[in-house]
């Protein structure tokens, strides 16, 4: 399994990131799991673990105070060079804008509409992004 | 009215109008009429004239319109489109004029050149026609359209934001209820599986709806597409879309060839996936659906018919189905959210075109939806 150390689940929804820690177990995940409920929280696991990076960022756009794609803006430089995180966009947004400002970013590699299924978790954990998202 | 002038005097080259008939036709009316000469000269006003402007006739006639209106008329009103009517052209403007006593009024001006007895332009006929009313309901009709407008996009906006910001609490009761249903398959309490399947039933009725209700809003949201449309593609695509259903009733959908319309490919997939959606969902239980597309040229347009094998519609709800929300059947027999039909009315009406429902022979529905040809 291509990711099998450490997701990162960004998302102000609580009860979704527990739905989507269960679906990722489900799909065969036995590594850490990380939640952060804001954008800033996630900056600041990221800043203070550079030895434990996530090998998946779970991503979710409409968060109070920083959006998801400020996130991984400011969050870029952390994400890629020795440690190379892969993020992907989990939101309940299914708007053309999102998706294009998603796509306009290098650091996203995919863009999944909630909820997560086990289908699309297995699919991530093996390492198979969508770059056309 | 009948209006006869006597001239005391008569200069050398005027032409007196002796038949009456033809003097009333040209004096006769609700407009502003006059005639200069060459020099600008009223050589003849109608009575409508001296009204307006307040003057006698001895006032006006024989008079410059510089010396009748004042200079600061007739140089930017006048002047230059005189000279060009003498020249031989047809003017026509619009302009504000501030008459005495009746105030500010939006007119139409007209000159002409006048044509003399030898083909020659003696002068110009001008006629001026007071339009306020028409530009005051004008205006009336614009503010009322532009408020409309502003109303109608507030209330996209207030459904739009509505549905999007339901659909994750939606989300989250369909999940876990989902969960508790898997922990609570096997086992003895009944009633708790009972219970789930409600509240799960429930998520899922909430989440077609607010996908259906997004899925009107936007089509109104959003400019149709006026380009060539092959609905043949359109009907791989949707047949596409619809494999999982189609596999599981054993449904047969007969496509004939179908033609390339004018209009928004995304919206005519909506339409065409809602119509087949309903053809197989409403068939009598154990009834294999029959779903058979076909269109026929119609003048300028195209008569797209879908038709099925199923329960049909009795006459008097086949215009009701088109209204937003209207179900025909309880939950119980036939799920739907009552926005189908109503979606495909307004791309129909989006295309120009519209959407009626006739029976089969069969007692089933045919479908018929009226799209513009390509041009």
């Amino acid at each position: 399994m291509a990711i099998s150390q450490r997701i990162l689940l960004v998302d102000d929804n609580d009860a979704d990131n527990v739905y989507h820690e269960i679906v990722l177990r489900r799909a065969g995940y036995k590594g850490e799991v990380v939640v952060c409920e804001s954008g800033e929280a996630a900056l600041d696991y990221l800043r203070a673990n550079p030895d434990r990076p996530p090998e998946l960022v779970l991503l979710d756009i409409n968060m109070p105070g920083m959006d998801g794609f400020e996130f991984a803006r400011t969050a870029t430089p952390y994400l890629t060079g020795a440690a190379t995180a892969t993020v992907v966009m989990l939101t309940s947004s299914a708007s053309e804008a999102d998706r294009r400002k998603a796509k306009a970013l290098a650091v996203i590699r995919g863009y999944i509409i909630k909820p997560l299924t086990e289908y699309t978790a297995g699919e991530l954990l093996a390492g198979r992004f969508d770059d056309n998202f | 009215m009948l209006e006869v002038h006597q001239r005391g005097e008569l200069k050398a080259g005027e032409v007196y109008l002796e038949n009456q008939y033809l003097q009333a036709l040209t004096l006769t009316g609700p407009d502003l009429q006059a005639v200069i000469d060459r020099d600008y000269r009223y050589r003849y006003v109608n009575q409508v004239y001296l009204d307006y402007w307040q003057k006698r006739r001895d006032e006006v006639e024989g008079l410059t319109i510089a010396e009748v209106l004042g200079i600061e008329m007739f140089e930017p009103h006048f002047k230059a489109n005189i000279d060009r009517a003498i020249d031989g052209a047809n003017i026509t403007f619009d302009a504000e004029f501030d008459f005495p006593a009746l105030g500010k009024r939006f007119v139409r001006v007209s000159i002409m050149p006048a044509n003399g007895r030898y083909e020659n332009i003696i002068g110009a006929v001008l006629r001026i026609e007071d339009i306020s009313d028409l530009k005051e309901t004008e205006l009336s009709l614009r503010q009322a359209v532009h408020l409309l407008e502003e109303k109608k996009l507030d209330l996209q906006r207030f459904i739009y934001i509505l549905s999007h910001d339901l659909r994750e609490p939606v989300n989250t009761i369909l999940n876990f209820s989902n969960l508790l249903r898997e922990r609570f398959a096997e086992g003895g309490d009944v009633q708790v599986r009972k219970f789930l399947e409600f509240v799960y039933k429930g998520g899922e009725r909430m989440r077609n709806l607010l996908e259906d209700l997004l899925k009107y809003v936007r089509v109104d949201s959003n400019e149709p597409g006026r380009g060539p449309v092959p609905l043949d593609e359109v009907f791989q695509e949707v047949k596409q879309d619809l494999s999982a259903v189609l596999e599981r009733t054993q449904a047969q959908i007969v496509c004939e060839p179908l033609p390339i319309v004018r209009g928004d490919r995304h919206m005519l997939r909506v339409l065409l996936q809602n119509l087949i959606e309903n053809a197989i969902k409403f068939v009598a239980p154990g009834v294999v659906p029959q779903v058979v597309i076909s269109a026929q040229a119609e003048g300028k347009n195209w008569q797209l018919t879908v038709s099925d094998n199923g329960i049909g519609v009795k006459e008097e709800h086949r215009e009701l189905i088109f209204d937003l929300f209207k179900r025909l059947h309880s939950r119980k027999h036939y799920d739907g959210t009552g926005l189908g039909l109503a979606t495909c009315r307004r791309i129909a009406e989006l295309h120009g075109g519209r959407i009626w429902m006739t029976a089969t022979p069969q007692g089933g529905c045919g479908f018929h939806v009226l799209l513009p040809k390509r041009k």
